[in-house]
């Protein structure tokens, strides 16, 4: 009798063992599917959509764009654009929102000075402990910068942006695709961080 | 207990293979994006063929259970199930892995199969971007009529291309191979019979990724010259027997851009830059090269047009006897820190890498050149933080990266030269940039980046479309050079 019922207790357990691997297995699948139709995370619209849902109040910022026709000795190589964003406690959200919003562009007259590529995307952003932000961009993001005045102004218009506008953020450092590399495009050593 | 700690193994191996295919290949066509199923099996990971077939337009043939052909635009391959070997025509391409028949349908293919045997099939262009992410470029065509001429002594074969492509001549012992890049060549091949003694044949190569030609030695053959001719752009190969004419004196044509002459082999060969013997050279090095094209434009190439104008710069200056060398000396790619390690091997007297601009507005026009320096040269910017820098624990040596340090003074002065003499060109007042480039870091010379004009401005395209300007151009980089050396 008290073998049988270990033989149904075993059973039991068996089952529900089988029943939870199925059930991870197949939201793991779904959760994998999901993410491979998206092209890559846009964290960006997500840390918008989370703030707004926490009803967090709206910011202005200064962003920095590349000012077309300006070379790299000029000293208005950027022009500035008031933008708005969520605010946050978290210098990380409000750091991945500048630059979501740098990556859209200047709009309205300076269209034509478009720096980033649609498919344009952050990795990844971290906030170290002297207040160097580590900007980790997707390969997409940095393949069509053309030129070194292409490279210097997505250097320069991140770096001024994010330092300008957060106090806690005193140092820019890039990587591509989470590698350290010498160069953003092949020009502009990005050995070393930018402030 | 065992039976559950297999079932536990089981559920989390299968969680495992769903992550590892989830890690999936991505091919890339125009703007879009296919997805192409994956799966682990012995451990190594494989793609469906079925997919690719789709992606790439191919088709997928079964033959028989365990053969199958996939057929594209250049020809077809063989793959047979638990076989490494895939053949095209008669020849074979090795694999790392076995194709593998998944059940009685679906055939999967290990990734050098599509690294090694795709590209034969295609008349497009496989970029790797990432090991997840292929790229495929749909190749434009380019149109490349072949001329043969026979003379008493020597037989000319002129290559001329519907595209400003300078092609690559590369001499082996059978034959002497063009290969052309950026576009697929369709061959318009000559109707004239070379002279069989010193050339047998000039024959199209299919098999090249953009498409090449052979001219294949007669028994007669003794040597060759190359040079270019402009409007339009040809290039022209004389075929010489073993008594060699007196090449070294005339230019073949008031037109040439290049007279090759001087040393008729120099540049097809990459191996004799590093002559011990000369010190003291001037470097030029033509940007990117290879895969890396620099800024492209409405049909402009960067790397394409710095190439021209290091020939025309290094023809200008060994006129004046100077000793000239170039990083590169046909279409390759080589990395930054070999172009400045090449600087530094020839203990240049200047080293000037020449480059064409690009930027994300038309309005940004004319010549910049550039210098090393460890800020970004903005005031109210960005700039880079302080380095954890070398001052004060090395006294008697200079770290790779701090090379261009006691050169800055006399880097300004060449800069300003060729600053001056190509905005005179260019009709602009731009100003010398100093930034912080990989390039230049290490050099121990005098070291400049000249970007001569902007692909990217209509304005600066339309006086670079004219041979005459770009001579232009090459005079006044000349010129500020010999200044500098004076």
């Amino acid at each position: 009798m008290r073998d049988r019922r270990a033989l149904w207790i075993a059973i039991a357990l068996m089952t529900a063992v089988l029943v939870t691997g199925y059930y991870l297995l197949l939201s793991e699948r779904d959760r994998q599917l999901a993410l491979q139709q998206t092209d890559s995370p846009r964290t960006m619209d997500v840390d918008s959509t989370v703030l707004e849902s926490r009803g967090s109040e709206e910011i202005q910022v200064r962003l920095y764009f590349y000012n077309g026709g300006s070379q790299a000795s000029d000293s208005q190589f950027l022009f500035a654009r008031e933008r708005t964003i969520y605010q946050s406690d978290d210098p990380i959200l409000m750091a991945r929102q500048i630059i979501s919003e740098l990556f859209k562009g200047p709009g309205d007259d300076a269209d034509g000075n478009l720096l980033f590529p649609e498919q344009a995307r952050l990795r990844q952003l971290y906030l170290l402990e002297d207040g160097t932000v580590v900007v980790d961009l997707t390969y997409e993001t940095v393949q069509e910068l053309q030129g070194i005045v292409a490279e210097l102004a997505a250097i320069r218009s991140i770096t001024r942006s994010l330092t300008d506008n957060l106090d806690s953020i005193r140092r820019v450092r890039f990587l591509v695709e989470g590698q350290s590399r010498p160069t953003l495009a092949g020009h502009i050593s990005i050995r070393y961080p930018f402030m | 207990m065992s039976a559950l700690a297999l079932v536990l193994l089981t559920v989390t191996l299968q969680v495992a293979t769903v992550n590892l295919k989830a890690q999936g290949l991505t091919i890339q066509v125009g703007d879009r994006k296919s997805q192409i199923g994956t799966r682990v099996h012995h451990g190594e990971v494989y793609y469906d063929l079925g997919d690719l077939a789709k992606t790439l337009e191919l088709s997928a043939t079964e033959l028989s259970s365990d053969q199958i052909r996939v057929a594209g635009p250049r020809g077809e391959l063989h793959l047979s199930a638990g076989r490494r070997l895939v053949r095209l025509s008669d020849q074979y391409v090795a694999l790392s892995a076995d194709i593998w028949r998944r059940g009685t349908r679906d055939w999967y293919v290990p990734r050098a199969f599509i690294e090694k045997a795709l590209p034969l099939l295609l008349d497009q262009k496989l970029e790797f971007l990432s090991d997840n992410l292929i790229r495929v470029e749909v190749l434009d065509r380019n149109p490349v009529r072949i001329n043969i001429a026979n003379y008493p002594d020597h037989v000319t074969v002129v290559f001329q291309s519907e595209r400003p492509i300078t092609p690559e001549v590369t001499e082996y012992r059978q034959y002497i191979e063009v290969q052309f890049s950026e576009f697929l060549v369709e061959p318009r091949m000559s109707s004239t019979a070379p002279d069989p003694n010193l050339v047998r044949s000039v024959e199209f190569n299919p098999q090249h990724a953009y498409g090449s030609f052979r001219i294949v030695k007669g028994s007669g053959y003794g040597i060759y010259r190359e040079y270019f001719l402009e409007n339009p752009l040809r290039l022209v190969i004389d075929i010489y027997g073993d008594s060699l004419p007196d090449l070294v004196e005339s230019s073949p044509d008031s037109e040439t851009t290049h007279a090759q002459s001087a040393a008729p082999r120099e540049y097809t060969s990459e191996a004799d830059p590093f002559d011990s013997r000369i010190r003291g050279v001037i470097v030029l090095d033509p940007g990117h090269g290879g895969e890396d094209s620099g800024t492209r434009s409405q049909g402009f190439t960067e790397k394409v047009l710095a190439l021209r104008l290091a020939r025309e710069i290094e023809a200008q200056l060994g006129r004046s006897g100077h000793a000239v060398r170039t990083t590169r000396s046909r279409d390759v790619g080589l990395p930054l820190e070999q172009r400045s390690a090449i600087a530094n091997y020839f203990q240049s007297r200047a080293f000037i890498s020449l480059h064409f601009g690009g930027a994300p507005s038309p309005d940004t026009r004319g010549p910049v050149v550039y210098i090393y320096s460890s800020t970004l040269g903005e005031t109210s910017g960005a700039g880079p933080a302080p380095r954890p820098g070398s001052a004060g624990i090395l006294t008697d040596l200079t770290t790779w990266h701090d090379g261009q340090n006691s050169h800055s003074s006399r880097s300004q002065r060449l800069a300003r030269l060729l600053q001056d003499e190509l905005n005179q060109v260019f009709g602009t007042d731009n100003s010398v940039s100093e930034l912080p480039l990989e390039l230049l870091a290490p050099v121990q010379a005098p070291a400049v980046v000249v970007e001569a004009g902007f692909l990217t401005s209509p304005a600066d395209r339309e006086l670079l479309a004219s041979a005459q300007f770009r001579e232009q151009v090459a005079v006044a980089i000349s010129r500020a050079v010999e200044r500098f050396l004076q």
